[in-house]
């Protein structure tokens, strides 16, 4: 099944959005080991959603590759 | 590809096609097969399985593995528990013809087009439960977030 705008869309800002938590760092709510978890996962999401999808067109990817290029 | 007709009726795939009073599970003609005999209608949804923090996944073992075994399993669900008091992950590898259909995070929203969701391949999808996360690999949506999550597994036949 195709992946509609709205989705794309969808995928688009969780991918902005998990940047910024990522960035924001461990909220205190968090224990230290979870955190590692966390970020290990969405990194890795984060890896695929730009190495395995092809639905990007205009989207400004370059928050999500600069991250990436630090991590 | 045509269909096959018996007594005007489509095989389907659910019903049974018997040869000297055994039911077939394939039919070959030329040594292609013609048909195979699903264990459900494809598209059939089968599990809504949804998860909080800190679960042990308990419910999908005793739950759906006993229910559905190696039918839609490759093998049981296993656990695996992380640095101490960091998470639990469950390993779930589907057979060919099921997949995770739906997956939602509370957080990131839902994944409902079914691809890149299927784990018929061998690669399993590893849900995940912390103590103020959740979620699942495999998806088009984030694989950990804040609040709960929700998986559904059906039958797609393909």
């Amino acid at each position: 099944m195709a992946v509609d705008a709205v989705e794309i869309a969808q995928y688009y800002t969780s991918m902005c959005n998990v940047v910024d938590n990522l960035n924001a760092g461990k909220p205190e709510s968090m224990g230290n080991n979870e955190w590692v978890v966390h970020r290990e996962r969405n990194v890795a999401w984060l890896q695929s959603m730009v190495n395995t999808q092809n639905h990007w067109s205009e989207e400004e990817m370059e928050i999500v590759t600069n991250f990436l290029a630090l991590e | 590809m045509g269909s096959i007709y018996f007594n005007g009726s489509e095989l389907t795939g659910v019903h049974d096609v018997n040869f000297n009073g055994t039911a077939m599970d394939n039919v070959y003609l030329n040594g292609s097969k013609l048909w195979t005999r699903h264990p459900y209608t494809p598209g059939t949804h089968l599990i809504t399985f949804g998860w909080g923090y800190d679960s042990n996944f308990s419910t999908m073992i005793t739950t759906h593995w006993g229910t559905y075994g190696t039918v839609m399993f490759k093998q049981q669900p296993y656990t695996h528990s992380g640095s101490p008091g960091s998470d639990y992950r469950i390993y779930i590898n589907l057979q060919p013809g099921f997949n995770f259909s739906y997956y939602n995070q509370t957080e990131h929203g839902t994944d409902s087009d079914g691809q890149g969701t299927s784990t018929g391949s061998g690669q399993s999808t590893v849900l995940y439960s912390g103590g103020s996360v959740t979620g699942a690999t495999g998806f088009s949506i984030a694989s950990s977030g804040n609040g709960g999550s929700t998986i559904k597994i059906g039958y797609s036949g393909e």
